[in-house]
């Protein structure tokens, strides 16, 4: 299995082109997993998807973008969340060192994807005052909730801890992505309740989509029955149509009766015409098949004949297919 | 005399006596009420469902022994007609 390229053309009815996003999608949950600093939190994986999705730039049709989309998404998260949470040891407070290279600190900052920038600000800080901010962060803490809370009012779902504030709020650039990136995410989580159907639907009752449509004809004040056309219909099989007569005054019971009888009989006579369509496909194949061979030969065969026959000065009689040509 | 059987003789060939009617749409062939089939408007609305172009479609029928088949065939739209977003 290959790496999607970045920039190519996916569609959902390539099956490679989607096993290879997949692919891709678990690749580079991997790698972020391995990469030092990452901090496995939900939130913060839908957003690094997300912000690997635009970076890849992937080509798709407009309809198909946001079940694509959601395919990556789900594929990265999920193997992100599989891996199992990596126990890092309680160093004192005493232990910490200022880094010696300074350089290499600048570095990390610059990389969001790897959550460094929460690192970064720790390890910046002089010891003593790391001790003063775990005072002050309390203070904060009800202060960031509530900016939280007032921004993101419409995701009030999402259970926000302590630790999901802190990384959301560590750096102004993670911030604004995360205010950017909710509604896409509330999209996400749209597309996962959708209901999906199937390209080819078996000739099942049960597994395929049924239209259903049931019309009330209108009814005269003197009569106690009104008539209504109950209609089935599966696939691109024509459909079973009746007429049905209910008493106006029982209506809503006599009609579902009347539907579930007409829901029956379609049902039981549903295999029959799989077997009419089946057989019709089958002589339609074998009338495109006849071989162009043989028709070449008879074609031959006739013109030799024919050339006999007017050498001989005979009149061979006119075919019934002939006869139908011309009328 | 011989005008007057001669009109008997289409009349009953044109009288429906089958309950059901045979209609012919997009390919397909199959039965429905008879009394569905007599009226266009009637049997648009029963169609429509199912065959949204029979709102714009020729229906024919024809009357063989006593069996009513109606023919529907969609009317050829004009070139540009469709409404999708434009490049």
């Amino acid at each position: 299995m290959q790496i999607l390229n970045s920039g190519s053309f996916v569609s959902l009815e390539n099956d490679t082109k989607i096993e290879q996003l997949k692919f891709t999608a678990d690749e580079l949950a991997k790698a972020t997993f391995e990469s030092p600093g990452f901090v496995n939190n939900e939130l913060k994986n839908k957003t690094l998807g997300l912000e690997l999705w635009n970076g890849l730039e992937y080509m798709c049709r407009d309809h198909e973008e946001p079940a694509i989309k959601n395919i990556f998404l789900n594929y990265f998260c999920e193997r992100l969340l599989d891996v199992p949470l990596p126990i890092t040891p309680i160093i004192p407070v005493s232990e910490i060192e200022p880094e010696e290279n300074p350089e290499e600190t600048q570095e990390e900052n610059q990389d969001e994807f790897l959550g460094h920038l929460e690192n970064a600000a720790e390890t910046t800080n002089p010891i003593e005052e790391i001790e003063f901010e775990s005072v002050v962060e309390n203070d904060k803490a009800e202060d960031q909730t509530q900016i939280v809370d007032a921004s993101c009012e419409k995701y009030s779902d999402v259970e926000l801890s302590k630790e999901d504030i802190e990384i959301v709020t560590s750096s102004e650039g993670l911030c604004d992505d995360y205010e950017l990136e909710q509604p896409t995410e509330q999209e996400d989580t749209n597309y996962d309740n959708a209901i999906k159907l199937p390209e080819k639907e078996p000739y099942q009752f049960d597994k395929c989509t049924v239209m259903v449509a049931m019309q009330l004809l209108p009814v005269s004040d003197s009569e106690e029955y009104r008539r209504a056309v109950l209609s089935v219909r599966t696939h691109d099989f024509p459909p079973q149509i009746s007429l049905v007569q209910i008493p106006v005054d029982n209506l809503d019971s006599e009609l579902s009766t009347k539907l579930t009888q007409a829901l029956a009989r379609y049902k039981s006579d549903l295999p029959l015409k799989v077997i009419d369509k089946m057989r019709s496909e089958k002589n339609g194949a074998k009338k495109k098949t006849v071989p162009a061979a043989t028709t070449s030969q008879v074609a031959k065969t006739t013109l030799t004949t024919t050339n006999q026959n007017s050498q001989l000065g005979v009149n061979q009689p006119e075919t019934s297919q002939q006869g139908s040509l011309f009328g | 005399m011989e005008n007057q059987t001669e009109q008997n003789t289409e009349v009953e060939t044109n009288l429906v006596i089958d309950k059901m009617a045979t209609i012919r749409i997009e390919g397909q062939e199959f039965e429905l009420e008879a009394e569905l089939a007599q009226d266009d408007k009637m049997l648009k609305t029963v169609l429509q469902p199912h065959y949204a172009s029979v709102e714009n479609a020729n229906i024919t029928r024809e009357t063989k022994d006593g069996k009513l088949t109606v023919s529907i065939v969609k009317k050829a739209q004009h070139k540009g007609s469709f409404r999708g977003n434009t490049v």
